[in-house]
């Protein structure tokens, strides 16, 4: 067991360094002429290679081979030391990365967490009725709406949901006037990803429910609603709440089209705007924190399971 | 499990109801009895540092807290230079190389904590120093602040300044010691007295100095905000050199002579401007042109400025939400989103009845701004063929153009000058910016014949597939590249077209990448030399003739004419210049657009300005008839 | 001893018919109606990514100024659009970016995928480490943002200029690529575990004990019982790639400019939708949901009928 955490710590810390591998390649190439892109139109050749100089831009990616300087003093470096040690500025307007990251988690959370939970709660119920009534009009009509939903565009959910709102109550269709607003982004979510968890939490439940001990539960005269609630979800548990587990890391960017639409300021809408103003810094800062969030949450979630279920092997 | 239910339950319905608690923590605005002026902005604040502004957003408003030595009458049309924190006019040398400038006595700052705080809590000010001037200039040739525009208009201009600006790359960024230099070009003869020595005469020089960007900034601003940092109690401690920055950029140090301050920034959501109480230097204009005393704008005449106690500013990025805001009277001014164009103006570019009827009154101005597709003049078929470009700018129909996608709001370019500069009516219309399609095919079959002189026709001996790029990628920037590509396919010519966001766009401009480009340009002053250079030859190094244009002749006239102290003798030449563009054609010239602005009936004295920012402190609103008409 | 002529009747009996997977599969399909019904609007669709383009081969130069932003009528049943074009004409044109991006995008993600999960799953060790580090990695970052920052890269990018395979990367080549090269994670995965499996099966381990070396057994035996996840996942890896076509067309960094596609549709209705001008975005969004439909029902059913455990 020991052994195992230990494996999978290593494979994280490899995972995290190619994360920040790739994420720091990726984003050098896509900032392009970033000197320009912050300089202006108006901005000399020479204003520019200044502006390299200062921010560090001009030094090699990966490796140093210039004589009279170290082998490690390279973008890479600088990034990898300013990432882990919560460093990072805007190149906009100097603000810390960490701080802004506590100013506008919040935001994003806001709309992610209850979509979470009422999603959760909402599919639960859904999917129980279903599962329930099996193969009866009520699950055909579910499966039917659940498979419906599923194949909307998101963009539809999103443009139909704010074309009413407009018709309905203007006032909450943008941003955060009134808190009550935050809703309507909220409601988007879940009813979007509704078809989806519906589908898989009916699949879950229906798969336990064949198996042989409800039968005979059943055989020996437990009714079904008292089998379905007293075993039958405590067993689907276990799956479904892995499947939430595995959602938690990319909650804090929110939802990018969501906050986009709705004007909400939060980490996605940060992300998308800092990718067209080329903040370099923060784009890498957020993607590697995202990124850094998921593999300990990975990490974490595995570790759990070994612990917890007896039934799990250990590779 | 029943418990397990319950919990659940609850859990959910806590994490549901919980955004709705923290959103409804936030502070409140809340202006008791003042007046406040709501408006939406649409694009990001970047600086709020007065020598590192650079974009319209953020002058307007900059435009509120800072000011400059001179400014532009409110009403007077054309526009006429006042003076603002200069007491006169400028006493301009013999040789026009040195110009004394004589600042009003008793201007104070906003009162800051760096000036000192005074035994009962608040914060004390000071008068504006003619020091404070040179330092604000130091700032702007300042090697480590980033400063391209406010610097691109001093450069090689005032003695010593560029030397003085080589000097400071030796310091670190945060040893503010190199701002106690001299530089030979800028003297503080006393107090109240700055006097500017130039290399060459430099006409243009008032207008650079009544834009924002050259405001005072006092030497205790540095020393205290930008060397000191809020420490243990409330105590101020040093900053280690290797820290510090020397850009303005939080709200606190701020430290203008302007009608406001700033108190409150949520940086792309809210920025809230509150009166300045030190403001007593500002009026009502008591004349203006002829029409403005029948639309009222004369009624507040000598009054004490400004009129509004607040400004509320809210970042709406998109136009719809920013518009229904406008429609519910949340907001007092508001432009007409593409969109809904037709729904509230007439066919005759009238308000419709019904918005009249709510309280809705239109005013349209034109900008001096023109937009063009640029020609790569360095491109090797743009350069080879002069009647290919006529071709091209003979066969874009610019009024289908301005009726499709600009809504009718606008007219079309018909020489690289607005149509409001005075050099543009004597030198007239160019012969090619105009729709003539028979014309067009003439002129494509010479090109046909130029082309193949230099064998830049490709293997089929047709016109080689062309390139346009764009500076955007939203919608608006897709139908423009869809409406240029059906253009040119009367005549025959394959045009693709790429779109870029700006900073790639800039990127390739200045590379030397594209063939064809969309560009616009937004005149800084009223002088017709901030077109022209556009084109001037020296000026391709230097990045802002992107066109690539060179010729020896329009550059030897522009050389000559940038020294000349008469604008009247100017102007003959620029004429002359704009003939030679006329001709030769390296831009296809479109729109000069019109832009047109939606105000309530409470809404007193507004007129866009079309240089000046700074102005909303001529607005006035009647708060009783707002009330009363259904808004805040 | 006599020898026994073969009796004729014998030979003339009907051998039974061996039963792949594959015929299985085809036969069970045939029977389903849901299944006929979506293959055959499948095939509706690629007609039309085929054939629209000659139906309407001048569609963009059917500007008409006068004739802009109509709503339905006889003449156009789904209105006109800024230009004064035909939006019917519109969203069949559009169904040609949609589903070569479906089918690009797949045809290069899938092989990708097969041949890295079938690689790590079966040489195991550093490969299988490798392999499993490079799929953790890009999964870890959200997709969307790996695919916005791959089309910024791409950018004005032109491959092989001039010849015959140009590849303009800013436009809907560069959207095939970025999109191939992020969505083989989720086949990888799949293909790596049943490799697992597989490998470890009896009739593998008795190839292997009688010599064959270890590419043969990987072809002969390994990949062709891979094969029916790979066809699995193209399928609804389809949907995948269409609905990330609309969404990067969304944020302009979709198809160039001059070609109709849903996605730009989309786009293009989000302010019109609030002044009552909705027939580009239902337009649009229908014909992708009955794609999106279509296919994840035959997805559906195709993973039903090709699951060995399902026999009737």
């Amino acid at each position: 067991m020991g052994a195992y955490v230990i494996r999978r710590l290593v494979q994280a810390v490899f995972t995290i360094f190619g994360v920040m591998l790739v994420t720091f390649l990726l984003f050098r190439v896509v900032a392009g002429d970033i000197a320009g892109a912050h300089l202006g139109p108006k901005a000399t050749e020479q204003q520019k290679r200044e502006w390299l100089k200062k921010y560090g831009y001009d030094r090699p990616l990966l490796i140093n081979r210039q004589p009279d300087t170290r082998w490690y003093d390279t973008q890479f470096a600088h990034y990898v030391s300013t990432t882990a040690t919560f460093k990072t500025r805007s190149l906009i307007n100097n603000e810390k990365l960490s701080d802004t990251i506590l100013e506008r988690a919040p935001y994003s959370l806001a709309i992610t967490v209850p979509a979470l939970a009422l999603g959760w709660a909402l599919a639960m119920v859904v999917s129980t009725l279903v599962a329930y009534y099996r193969a009866s009009l009520i699950d055909h009509v579910g499966v039917f709406l659940a498979v419906l939903g599923m194949c909307v565009p998101y963009l539809a959910f999103i443009m139909g949901g704010q074309w009413l709102m407009f018709k309905v109550a203007p006032s909450m269709a943008y941003g955060l006037a009134n808190p009550f607003n935050i809703f309507v982004p909220v409601v988007i979510s879940v009813v979007a990803g509704l078809g989806g968890s519906v589908r898989f939490y009916r699949t879950v439940i229906l798969d336990e429910t064949t198996r042989d001990y409800v039968r005979t539960a059943q055989a020996k005269g437990v009714p079904l609603p008292s089998v379905m609630f007293k075993h039958i979800l405590k067993n689907c548990m276990l799956p479904i709440l892995t499947n939430l587990i595995m959602a938690i890391p990319f909650l804090i960017m929110g939802s990018l089209l969501l906050e986009l639409f709705f004007g909400i300021p939060g980490l996605g809408d940060l992300l998308l705007s800092s990718i067209t103003n080329r903040d370099e810094p923060i784009v890498s800062g957020l993607t590697f924190l995202t990124a850094l969030i998921y593999v300990l949450g990975t990490l974490a979630t595995d570790i759990t399971y070994v612990i917890f279920d007896p039934r799990v092997e250990l590779t | 499990m029943g418990k397990f239910y319950a919990i659940a339950g609850l859990l959910v319905l806590a994490l549901v109801l919980a955004p709705v608690g923290f959103l409804a923590l936030r502070k409140k605005a809340d202006y008791g009895d003042r007046t406040v002026l709501y408006q939406t902005y649409s694009a990001k604040v970047k600086s709020i540092d007065p020598a590192t502004c650079g974009d319209t957003t953020s002058a307007s408003m900059q435009g509120q807290v800072y000011e400059s030595l001179y400014t532009y009458h409110y009403l007077k049309r054309p526009v006429e230079i006042i003076p603002q924190l200069a007491a006169e006019m400028p006493e301009i040398s013999e040789d026009s190389r040195i110009y004394t400038f004589r600042l009003k006595p008793n201007i104070h700052y906003a009162p800051n904590p760096c000036f000192g705080i005074k035994p009962d809590g608040s914060f004390r000010t000071r008068t504006v120093r003619a020091d404070d001037f040179a330092l604000g200039l130091k700032r702007v040739a300042d090697f480590h602040l980033q400063t391209p525009l406010a610097w691109s208009f001093l450069s090689e201009r005032i003695v010593g300044l560029d030397e003085y600006r080589a000097r400071c790359e030796a310091y670190r960024e945060g040893d503010f010691s190199r701002y106690d230099m001299e530089v030979e070009g800028l003297e503080a003869v006393d107090d109240l007295t700055l006097r500017i020595h130039l290399k060459a005469p430099f006409p243009q020089l008032i207008y650079v100095l009544a834009m924002q960007t050259y405001a005072p900034v006092p030497r205790e601003l540095i020393d205290y905000h930008l060397a000191t940092e809020p420490g243990p109690g409330d105590e101020r401690r040093p900053i280690p050199i290797s820290r510090r920055t020397a850009q303005i950029t939080q709200v606190e140090q701020i430290v203008g002579t302007g009608p406001y301050q700033l108190t409150h920034w949520q940086q792309g959501a809210l920025m809230v401007f509150e009166r300045n109480p030190e403001y007593r230097h500002g009026f009502y204009p008591t004349e203006g042109e002829p029409g403005d005393a029948e639309a009222g704008l004369l009624d507040d005449a000598g009054k004490p400025l400004p009129f509004v106690d607040v400004l509320h500013y809210e970042c709406i990025l998109e136009d719809m939400p920013a518009w229904l805001r406008f429609l519910s009277r949340q907001t007092d001014v508001s432009g007409i989103p593409r969109d809904v164009f037709d729904t509230v103006i007439t066919p005759d570019r009238d308000l419709l009845d019904k918005w009249a009827k709510q309280g809705l009154r239109l005013s349209k101005f034109t900008d001096p701004t023109v937009f063009w597709l640029a020609f790569n003049m360095d491109d090797p078929v743009m350069w080879a063929s002069k009647s290919l470009r006529h071709a091209m700018c003979l066969a874009f129909n610019v009024e289908d153009l301005i009726e499709v996608l600009y809504n009718g709001r606008g007219r079309r370019a018909v020489n690289v000058l607005p149509s409001s500069f005075p050099a543009h009516p004597i030198a007239g219309p160019g012969p090619y910016y105009r729709y003539d399609m028979e014309e067009a095919r003439r002129q494509l079959d010479q090109a046909r014949s130029e082309l193949a002189a230099v064998g830049r026709l490709d293997a089929n001996d047709q016109f080689p597939l062309l390139t346009v790029d764009l500076g955007g990628r939203d919608e608006t920037s897709r139908r423009m590249g869809e409406f240029i590509r059906q253009q040119f396919e009367p005549l025959g010519l394959r045009v693709r077209i790429e779109l870029n966001d700006w900073p790639t766009l800039q990127q390739k401009v200045h590379n030397k990448q594209c063939q064809l480009y969309a560009m616009g340009w937004h005149a800084d002053y009223p002088d017709a030399e901030n077109f022209l250079q556009l084109y001037y030859g020296p000026n391709i190094e230097k990045g802002t003739n992107n066109s690539n244009y060179r010729n020896p002749e329009f550059d030897a006239l522009y050389d000559q004419v940038t020294v000349m102290p008469d604008e009247h003798d100017r102007n003959e030449v620029y004429a002359r210049m704009v003939h030679m563009l006329n001709e030769d054609c390296p831009v296809l010239l479109l729109v000069e657009p019109m832009y047109y602005v939606l105000t309530y009936d409470w809404v007193k004295g507004y007129k866009r300005h079309p240089f000046a920012y700074g102005m909303t402190k001529h607005l006035r609103i009647d708060t009783q008839l707002r009330r009363e008409m259904g808004g805040r | 001893m006599t020898t026994t002529a073969p009796n004729p009747a014998i030979l003339a009996a009907p051998v039974q018919q061996g039963r792949s997977l594959w015929g299985d599969a085809f036969r069970r399909l045939r029977r389903d109606p849901a299944a006929v019904a979506c293959f055959l609007v499948i095939g509706a669709y690629v007609a039309l990514a085929v054939g629209a383009v000659y139906w309407y081969p001048d569609f963009l130069e059917t500007q008409n100024y006068s004739e802009r932003n109509l709503p339905p009528s006889a003449d156009h049943w789904f209105g006109t659009d800024v230009f004064g074009r035909d939006v019917l004409a519109k969203t069949l044109l559009g169904a040609r970016v949609s589903m070569t991006v479906g089918f690009m995008a797949n045809a290069i993600a899938v092989p990708l995928g097969l041949a890295l999960g079938v690689l790590g799953g079966y040489f195991g060790k550093w490969i299988d480490d490798l392999v499993v580090w490079l799929y953790t990695t890009l999964a870890s970052i959200p997709g969307i943002i790996l695919l916005i920052a791959l089309k910024y890269a791409f950018q004005g990018i032109i491959l092989f200029e001039g010849t015959f395979i140009e590849l303009n990367l800013s436009g809907i080549h560069g959207l095939y690529i970025a999109l191939g090269v992020l969505s083989w994670i989720g086949t990888c995965r799949i293909i790596r575990a049943e490799t697992l499996k597989l490998k470890s099966l009896d009739y593998v381990t008795a190839a292997r004990a009688s010599g064959q070396g270890r590419v043969r057994i990987l072809v002969r035996h390994i990949v062709p019982n891979l094969l029916h996840l790979a066809i699995i996942n193209f399928t609804l890896g389809f949907v995948g790639a269409i609905s990330a076509e609309v969404i990067l067309s969304f944020l302009g960094l979709g198809v160039e400019v001059g070609t109709p596609s849903w996605g730009t549709m989309i786009n293009a209705a989000r302010l019109d939708l609030v002044v009552g001008r909705w027939w580009e975005a239902v337009a649009a969004c229908a014909a992708m949901f009955v794609i999106v439909l279509a296919l994840n029902i035959f997805g559906d059913r195709l993973r039903d009928a090709l699951d060995p455990k399902l026999r009737i």
